[in-house]
């Protein structure tokens, strides 16, 4: 069994008894959250919907609404956690992808690059259509968390750890 | 006037007053440096030809940047008076040094010299300066000449009459000798043809020239008149007394040429310029190698027997006697004096001596320079690209003067932040010179200081501050190469000047966005590159005819193309199109031919990309990236012993470099010298031990040396280093595949398939892994996919051990042919 999966099933029985309270106080802290403001039309997506996003292969929520990827520097385990489980790429494949990207103008810019998850909340809060990963444990009020394949941070087998 | 803020000159003090104008020594408050203002006197505001006289100096000198000729700042109009901003000089006018002592023969060869370089790059720029006369001559306090006044200079092919429209009185403020509605130019100084009012061209400047060195050399005028109109009549008619008969010891070889500048008729006088230069320097040349004897002693004896003029020559010269000899020209008329009681071997000695003393203390041109990064004071990372930014344009300035050997940025990197001397700095990159500073933002502007050192000397040559906002940054590194220049006392020419300042732009925003472009681009990382194009899209949205951005975009794309990050087949056409934009905006420009060649080299044009590699060396020898590529392109082709040289070339221009070490590593594992390539390796480890491609060239030597556990093990260090990179992955799987680890190698091969979905891998990678194995099939079905991607590894087809085991197969000869290296 992994490290994470323990940490999974610890989640659970925290989650039974406090989910009144708040439904993230009981977040896997190691679980990572997909954020937007709360005007994002989208409350939920699939991994592979979610892997498309990512990658810059969906561009807009809605007609209107661009979106803005935000990513944390190297070395945070948020950018970490989502190389290994989203991108399934090494940090050089990322950067590789996201330079061809660009210069094949299928994207105007690759992520930006954000250096601490207040930085991180802090513009997707300020910025229309922005979507953050952040650490379960830290999200703020006022931004919205998606669920991926119907789950959020808290609940068995979200896939974000 | 004094204490006024006029435009943003404060007024010091007042240097000097004359008849046509009044000049201000002055505090330029935006560059924060000091400067000469000149005005128009009050009397003259309202004069036509007077305020013509300073717009045509302004146009004259302002089409000149030499370091012999005073810069013109800039021209301005205050309370509807005209002024004009000159760089302020401290020293004396020729017409002072003559008067104040005598002139031995090598002060007035360098003195000459420098003039007549001056001449020729007015010249070139078709400017005639039609007063040339040793009051228009400025010596600076380091014995640099600096050509003033280009009040009367024709610009062009306008035409001069006696009773034209510039007919205003001669330049010097304290010297007019020419007669009012006459002729233009100080009588004395006249040529023929200025005397009689023709047409003139730059042979009369050298007539000119040749009477302000007669006059150098006697301390007398060669054509001499009680008035005006005998001294037309001498100029017109009167052959010279030669000067070696008023100084004996003057050499025949300069009466030869000092005859030749004089000759009444121009078709016989010397032509250009540079054929007097020419003449100048191989007489020096001689003198030094010939001890100069004769021309010391000519020098030094003249002091107790030429008569010396003391008054302006021209219509009333005076001759008196010499001024007191120095304790030398003592020494020496004593031994003339005692001649008889001394052997003439003795005398000899004494002035071989002397001569010896004189040319070990004359300065030389110092002909190399490490500009190092500026030291960022505030340690604001906002600010690094600025520090490291105004360092590289400086170099780039200066990389273009022929004369002058600079060593890239890339191999002054390293001293960014590093507690070192200039001095050790300077013996470390082997150059005589270097350039450091330090910048500091206080506000809206910036606190920039630079102080050029001499390293053997271990003296400063040279120190300056300056106060810019950062609207003025892109003028202020043009200052600071252009007071080098000076400093380093380069000989340049016009066209040299022209070639250092015209790759730039005149919008401070596109300078900062490509200094921007090029600090990202420097840190050779795939975020850094992503950086360095956005940052040159930028430039180039702000400045659409800045080359040198253009020229910085091909470089990000030829590493792209070098990183693999994109198929050559994607990137090349951009590149090409890149590098031809900054070639159509400047031929001129040596970064673009080599990137253009760079692109050749890739898609297999190979002719091309030779002509362009040779094209971009002839333009700047010292361009260390050329020589570097050219390298790796003659490799490429199996010529090792050309490739040599061009290695040797780059790694002199950059002995620390990590890529230049390299690349005389791959050459050695290309040639099949493995020992040599393992020991390159390990040299270019130890300038930098996690530099990913040198631990992936140690790894394939290792592997062809039959280490097969050291290659893997280097090549996973490579791999880690790069966090993941495929081709590191794919070098390992080969290793795996060539150490019959068929299930790792297997294993490698499913993984840089299921990369190759979201990112590119080199197919030929994948080739060679196939070829490891001994798939040759597979081995080849990837190498025609290589080919249709035109991958950057196949340039190497040829000489890569990697692929050693395809080459008996005629397929293998196929593909060689396709791509050219058969």
């Amino acid at each position: 069994m992994s490290v994470n999966m323990r940490r999974s099933r610890r989640t659970i029985l925290l989650t039974g008894l406090a989910a009144a309270a708040s439904p993230l106080w009981a977040a896997d802290e190691n679980a990572i959250a997909v954020v937007v403001r709360q005007d994002v039309p989208v409350d939920n997506l699939t991994f592979a919907e979610l892997r498309r996003l990512m990658l810059g292969d969906r561009q807009y929520w809605s007609s209107n609404l661009r979106v803005t990827l935000l990513m944390r520097a190297p070395g945070a385990r948020e950018r970490d956690v989502a190389l290994k489980t989203i991108y399934q790429m090494s940090e050089a494949q990322f950067r590789q992808y996201w330079i061809a990207k660009v210069f094949r103008a299928e994207a105007a810019s690759g992520p930006r690059v954000v250096y601490s998850n207040d930085m991180a909340q802090e513009l997707a809060a300020q910025i229309p259509g922005a979507v953050a990963l952040v650490a379960a444990g830290a999200v703020p009020t006022g931004l919205k968390v998606l669920k991926i394949n119907g789950m959020l941070p808290r609940d068995p087998g979200y896939p974000l750890h | 006037m004094l204490g006024k803020t006029i435009s943003h000159y404060r007024i010091l003090s007042t240097l000097g007053k004359g008849g046509m104008g009044i000049v201000y020594k002055a505090e330029d408050t935006r560059l924060g440096r000091t400067v000469a203002v000149k005005f128009v006197p009050e009397t003259l505001a309202h004069d036509r030809m007077a305020v013509e006289r300073f717009s045509r100096e302004a146009r004259a000198a302002s089409a000149l940047n030499h370091p012999n000729i005073c810069t013109v700042h800039d021209i301005g109009e205050f309370e509807g008076r005209p002024f004009l901003v000159m760089e302020c000089l401290e020293g004396r006018t020729l017409r002072e040094v003559i008067e104040a002592a005598p002139l031995g023969l090598p002060e007035v060869l360098e003195l000459a010299i420098q003039t007549v370089d001056a001449l020729d790059a007015a010249h070139a720029a078709g400017i005639v300066h039609r007063d040339i006369k040793p009051a228009n001559i400025f010596v600076t306090r380091r014995g640099q000449i600096k050509i003033m006044d280009f009040g009367l200079a024709k610009v062009g092919p306008a035409r001069i009459t006696g009773t034209g429209d510039s007919q205003a009185p001669t330049a010097a403020l304290d010297e007019l000798v020419t007669s009012p509605g006459s002729t233009l130019g100080t009588v004395a100084y006249m040529s023929p043809e200025q005397a009689r009012g023709e047409e003139l061209d730059m042979r009369s400047d050298l007539f000119s020239f040749g009477v302000v060195l007669y006059e150098m050399l006697t301390g007398a005028s060669p054509f001499q008149g009680n008035t005006t109109a005998l001294t037309f009549v001498a100029i017109l008619h009167n052959p010279p007394v030669a000067p070696s008969q008023v100084r004996a010891e003057i050499p025949a070889e300069l009466d030869r040429i000092i005859f030749k500048c004089l000759e009444k008729n121009r078709e016989m006088r010397y032509q250009s310029a540079a054929e007097i230069r020419a003449d100048l320097k191989r007489l020096r040349r001689d003198a030094d190698s010939h001890g100069i004897s004769s021309t010391l002693s000519g020098a030094l004896s003249a002091s107790v027997s030429v008569p010396r003029v003391s008054a302006r020559p021209g219509s009333s010269t005076r001759v008196e006697a010499a001024a007191v000899p120095s304790s030398a020209e003592y020494t020496v008329g004593l031994v003339r004096r005692h001649r008889l009681a001394l052997s003439v071997v003795a005398g000899v000695v004494v002035l071989a001596a002397a001569a010896a003393l004189y040319f070990a203390s004359r300065p030389k041109p110092l002909d190399s320079l490490a500009v190092l990064p500026f030291v960022n004071m505030a340690a604001d990372p906002g600010n690094e690209y600025l520090s490291d930014g105004i360092a590289e344009s400086i170099i780039n300035n200066l990389s273009q003067l022929p004369k002058l050997s600079v060593r890239s940025f890339s191999s002054v990197a390293r001293y960014r932040n590093k507690d070192l001397s200039p001095q050790a700095a300077g013996k470390e990159l082997k150059v005589r010179a270097v350039l450091t500073g330090r910048l500091v933002k206080r506000g809206d502007e910036y606190d920039i200081s630079a102080e050029l050192v001499d390293v053997d000397g271990d003296r400063q040559i040279w120190g300056s501050q300056y106060t810019p906002k950062a609207a003025d940054m892109l003028a202020v590194q043009q200052q600071i190469s252009q007071e080098i220049t000076e400093k380093l006392r380069l000989q340049l020419t016009g066209a040299d000047m022209q070639r250092m300042n015209r790759h730039s732009t005149e919008d401070n925003a596109a300078y900062q966005l490509y200094l921007q472009g090029r600090y990202q681009w420097n840190k050779r990382t795939l975020d850094g590159l992503q950086q360095s194009i956005d940052f040159f899209n930028q430039a180039i949205a702000k400045d659409p005819r800045y080359a040198l951005a253009y020229a910085g975009m091909a470089d990000a794309y030829a590493l792209l193309a070098d990183f693999n990050v994109l198929p050559a087949r994607e990137v090349m056409p951009k590149l090409q199109a890149a590098a031809a934009k900054a070639l159509e905006l400047d031929d001129g420009l040596a970064e673009a031919h080599t990137s253009l060649a760079w692109a050749d080299f890739h898609i297999w044009d190979w002719a091309g990309a030779e002509r362009e590699f040779q094209r971009a060396l002839q333009l700047n020898a010292s361009y260390p990236t050329a020589h570097l590529w050219y390298g790796e392109y003659l490799s490429a082709l199996g010529r090792f012993d050309d490739a040599l040289p061009e290695l040797n070339r780059a790694l002199a221009e950059n002995a620390q470099s990590p890529d230049a070490n390299l690349a005389l590593a791959s050459r050695a594992y290309y040639a099949g010298q493995y020992p040599q390539a393992a020991e390159q390796a390990q040299k270019v480890l130890g300038l930098d031990s996690r530099f990913v491609a040198a631990h992936d060239l140690l790894g394939r030597v290792y592997l062809a040396r039959g280490m097969k556990a050291d290659a893997a093990a280097e090549f996973r260090k490579a791999l880690d280093l790069s966090e993941g990179d495929s081709n590191e992955l794919a070098a390992l799987g080969y290793a795996q595949a060539a150490s019959q680890q068929t299930a790792e190698a297997r294993r490698t091969l499913d993984e840089l398939t299921k990369r190759s979905q979201d990112t590119y891998v080199q197919p030929a990678s994948i080739a060679a892994i196939y070829a490891g194995l001994g798939d040759k099939n597979q081995a080849f079905a990837w190498l025609e996919k290589a080919y249709a991607d035109r991958s950057a590894w196949l340039v190497n087809l040829k000489v890569d051990p990697f692929f050693a085991s395809l080459a008996g197969d005629p397929r293998f000869a196929d593909l060689l042919r396709r791509v050219g290296l058969k």
